[in-house]
Order: structure tokens, then sequence, then C-alpha cells
């Protein structure tokens, strides 16, 4: 009995995975995780530190809470202040889960926003330094954001001074020798991409899912690579993609 | 009535280490990837294949389904259920040395990581080496201490006798 329990679950999953290889409409079923599994995520989540009964354990706390609120500050200060250079409205959040981390990485997170806070999908996410990513799913009360070095990601980019070679951001390219955590660039134009050039973003029509002029990285290394028209480099992101806590997602473009 | 606790049991705590390897490594604590394999491979090695199985798709399923969730739906749950079976396979009758948990952890974390590891070489994506061998003796170590821990509650639960 167990067998077949286990054989026909089995034989359900393999069909799932190979719709959602497929590109089939698996959209139900994440939304169904997110709406049964989200709350649970923000009610673990860290509040408010209780009163405990020995004043030094109390006052401890209460020092590590208040050190954490001043770098949680400065975090969201930095991202307002990014925000409001490239006049976007973006709604603060917190990571409140991160995916299970692949070989390359954690490349998916979850913040404690989400439909009832105004998110919208195919949003850029940015935090105080840069991008980070763009929200994949939103559930009512999360929302599942992709990191820059997902695979299959792929932004437009301009590397180096204004206006900029035009290039292609994304997670790896296999002629570059790539340290984790970095991404590719590759040259959409001939151009000269030099070690240091800042990599921003192209934008997107209507700004969705990126606005022009966020930046992304600084070019690590150019590739060597005679035989190919075009360059590409490796680039080390502005934001700490390992270390992301509060960030914005950007709710409206303010040129439009 | 037995068996149902049992497995209300285990389905309580897979869900408990899915939520937790979430929050914690959401707040950067140093947590092995997947907390539900070590329950994974508990239940496996105290009740068999089939259990291991069962509780690793099933627990695979709430970790494809966690917010964020895997970028393949199912890809958790078979890798997971995969552990769960080759654990069960690694019963021993006469009983086993207090290492045996931690290499069977490492076989179960061979299992559940060579699917990623090879999505990421066809890709031409950096391995994170370091990383990868740290969450190896993560889990192994965990596995150590947590395994017999669950074995014990878990046949207390099921009537059968502690060997």
């Amino acid at each position: 009995m167990l067998r077949r329990v286990v054989l026909a679950l089995l034989a359900l999953t393999v069909l799932v995975l190979l719709a959602d290889l497929a590109g089939g409409p698996t959209g139900p079923i994440r939304s169904a995780g997110s709406a049964a599994l989200g709350p649970l995520l923000r009610a673990a989540s860290p509040g408010e530190v209780e009163a405990e009964s020995a004043e030094l354990i109390r006052l401890r706390a209460r020092v590590a809470e208040l050190e954490g609120q001043a770098q949680t500050a400065k975090r969201e200060s930095a991202l307002v202040a990014s925000a409001a250079e490239h006049d976007l409205e973006v709604a603060p959040a917190r990571v409140v889960g991160v995916g299970t981390p692949d070989p390359r990485g954690t490349v998916r997170l979850t913040i404690d926003v989400g439909a009832e806070d105004g998110i919208q999908a195919d949003r850029a996410v940015l935090d105080g330094d840069g991008l980070v990513g763009r929200v994949v799913s939103v559930g009512r009360w999360t929302s599942d954001v992709e990191l820059l070095g997902a695979a299959g990601t792929s932004v437009g980019v301009r590397v180096g001074q204004s206006p900029g070679v035009l290039g292609r951001l994304s997670a790896s390219d296999p002629l570059l020798d790539q340290a984790p955590g970095q991404l590719a660039v590759t040259a959409l134009q001939e151009g000269r991409i030099t070690a240091g050039d800042a990599v921003r973003t192209l934008g997107s029509a209507g700004g969705v899912p990126y606005p022009a002029g966020l930046p992304v990285g600084s070019v690590a290394e150019v590739a060597d690579a005679p035989g190919r028209l075009t360059a590409s480099a490796t680039v080390e992101p502005s934001a700490d993609l390992a270390a992301v806590d509060v960030v914005g997602v950007v709710v409206s473009d303010g040129q439009r | 009535m037995s068996r149902r606790r049992v497995w209300l049991w285990r389905a309580a705590l897979a869900l408990l280490a899915v939520v937790l390897s979430s929050v914690l490594g959401a707040r950067g604590v140093p947590v092995p990837s997947s907390l539900l394999l070590v329950v994974v491979l508990a239940v496996g090695l105290a009740a068999g294949p089939l259990p291991g199985a069962l509780l690793g798709l099933a627990g695979g399923w709430l970790v494809d389904l966690t917010p964020p969730g895997t970028d393949l739906l199912g890809i958790s749950a078979l890798t997971h259920a995969g552990a769960g079976w080759v654990s069960g396979r690694a019963t021993r009758v006469s009983g086993w040395p207090l290492w045996w948990p931690a290499a069977v952890a490492a076989a179960g974390w061979a299992v559940v990581a060579v699917v990623p590891v090879l999505r990421a070489l066809t890709t031409g994506a950096p391995l994170d080496l370091v990383g990868l061998l740290v969450d190896l003796v993560l889990t192994a170590s965990v596995a150590l201490v947590a395994v017999p821990a669950v074995i014990a509650v878990d046949r207390r639960l099921s009537g059968r006798r502690p060997r």
C-alpha cells in the first residue's frame, strides 16, 4: 500500500516538474504555497525582543536591538537616498526567507511585502548599493525575489562612461573565469570595456521591470578572447547579494 | 491511531525544519541548506526506505512551496525522496557505530546536491565549492547530533523497540 502511494506521488511530482520545465501553468501551485506558508515565515521572523526577568539580559537584548535598528535605519536611509536619486518610489521591505542555496549561492528570497502592500510582479528590487533583482511572484503577504545571479536572468545594461557600451548582463558566461557571486556582461556592440567601468541598467519599456540608470555593479575583469567580435567581462555586483536585508521594491517610476 | 500520530509528528518536524532553514538562513545563522534532510534521513534510518522516501517527498514539496520556493517545482521533493530512500537502505539490523548518521547524511546530502550541481555545471555557472563543503560538514555535524534523538522519539511513538 505504502509503496503504491509513494510511486503515485513520485509520478505526480515528475509530471509537475516536467510541466514546470516546459513553462506550464504552475503559478497557482506556487501561489497556494505562498498563501499557506508565507504567513508562517512572517510570524517566525524576529519581532520585538521580549522582556526578560534578568535585567542584564534585558538590557543586552535592548542594546542588540537598538544596534540592529540603527543598522536597519542606515540601510533604509541609503535605500531612500538611492531611490530619490533615481526619482523612484519604493516600498521598503525586509528579507524574511531565503530559498535553498544552490551551488551558485542563494538565488531566491522572500520579502515581507505582498499584494496587500501594493506590490506587483516583475518590479525591480534594490538596496542602498544598487540593483538586487526583480519580483517574480507576489503572494498576499509576501513576495518572491529572483536575485541577479539566478540562472536565466538577463538584464540590459550600459557599461562605462555615458552613454556607455550596450550590453547584456547574465548569471554566467562559459568563456569567463567567474568567481562565485560574480555576474557576466557581454557587449552587444563594439566598444571598449575596461576594469572598473560602472555597469548600470539600460532601462525597460515603461521602467518595468528595470528603470534606467540603476547601479548594477562594476567590471572586475575583461575576458581576453581574441576570436570574439564583442567584449565580455565579469561584473562585481554593487549590492552584497549574499547578505541582502533591507530592500525596496520599485512601485512607481517618477518619470511617468 | 498510533500510525497517524507517528506521521503527524514526522510532518510537524518536517515543517519546523523547513521553516527554520528559511528563517535562520535569512538572518545569517549558519545552518545546513536543508535541515529537512536531517529529519528525512532520521526517519529513513528509523523506519526504512519507503517511509523515508514518503517523508522526503512530502517535506521536499514543502521546500518547493515555502516562499521563495525553488526555481523548478518538485525538484526538492524528488531529491529528498531519493535521500530518504537511500537512508532507509542504510539501516543496519545489528545497530550502527556513532559516526554512521554522519556518513548517511553525507550520502543523502550528495543525492540532494547532485542535481543543482549538474545544472550549474551544464550552464557554466561558477560553483561555490567552499560553500558546498561547508554545507556538507554542517549537515553531517547536525545529523550526528540530531539523528539519534529523532530516531529515539520516532521509535518510541511508533512502538518499535530501540536498538
